[in-house]
């Protein structure tokens, strides 16, 4: 059954095509947390909450934008919720702690971690998100401001203002190694 | 300028794409997903019904109220009636911010 029948028969309350439909996916929207959380456990917490949001709001999805994009929107949207949460609690310094799990993991299985990475880390999920929707999925401004429940201007202007702050970073940490 | 910014958008799809292959957990298998499915739409229907419940009760307790003032205390009854109808206006023709829109 193709993506768009399941679609309609989850709609309709159908258990077994929402489920068919979450599997389908569940790789794109766990790849996806994974880059803007660089964090294993942060992620499968997300899959897990977005999945339940999922289940919960199908009725709602419009079938304007692709069933992943209309995931990731949702994915982004309760991570950003969560950072907003943790900011207030302060415990956002833990989870940056947490952030460089992934960089011990790469070091363990003599994987390169890049400094692009490390530039990623450091860089704020409010700039990340939209930086890698369009860079990396390739997705308009216009479809980032949706996502993300922001004008396209500033979806434009966060990406923008995120290249500059990793192109800043590459240029200190070359400057840093030219130096040592 | 132009190239600096295509070798960047370059250098980060490398580095997200290998990512992808540390990280590669195994799909769950379809029951897990029907599991999950089943439960949250179970638990979804019993906070639905609990909510009703609430409702019926609360309308009841309202309307009870209103019942004992008709029949003890009429005028305070009719008192009660200004501010409803004040509200009821208020509320039908004062406008109020769409879904969404940013002020």
């Amino acid at each position: 059954m193709e993506e768009k029948d399941l679609i309609k028969q989850a709609k309709k309350g159908n258990q077994n095509a929402l489920s068919l439909l979450l599997q389908q996916n569940y790789s794109i929207l766990f790849h996806y947390l994974l880059k803007i959380t660089l964090n294993r456990s942060v992620t499968e917490d997300l899959v897990q909450e977005t999945m339940l949001k999922c289940i919960q709001k199908i009725e709602l999805y419009e079938e304007k934008a692709k069933f992943s994009s209309w995931l990731i929107s949702i994915a982004s949207n309760l991570y950003m919720d969560q950072i907003r949460k943790q900011k207030t609690e302060k415990k956002y310094n833990e989870q940056i702690k947490q952030a460089r799990s992934l960089k011990w993991k790469a070091a363990a299985s003599n994987e390169e971690w890049s400094e692009l990475l490390d530039a990623l880390c450091v860089l704020n999920e409010e700039n990340r998100i939209p930086l890698i929707l369009k860079h990396y999925y390739g997705y308009t401004y216009d479809e980032i401001g949706r996502m993300l429940k922001i004008p396209a201007g500033t979806a434009k202007s966060r990406v923008h203002n995120g290249v500059k702050f990793i192109r800043e970073e590459l240029e200190d940490h070359e400057r840093k190694r030219g130096e040592a | 300028m132009k190239e600096n910014e295509e070798k960047l958008k370059h250098q980060l799809t490398e580095e997200l794409s290998r990512l992808e292959k540390w990280e590669n957990p195994p799909i769950p298998d379809l029951a897990f997903f029907e599991q999950l499915v089943a439960e949250e739409k179970k638990r979804i229907h019993q906070q639905l019904i609990r909510e009703l419940f609430y409702f019926a009760l609360t309308a009841a307790v309202i309307l009870c109220c209103v019942a004992v003032m008709l029949i003890r205390l009429p005028v305070f009854f009719l008192l009660l009636q200004v501010p409803i109808l004040v509200a009821a206006v208020l509320f039908l023709f004062y406008p109020r911010k769409k879904e969404g829109e940013v002020e």
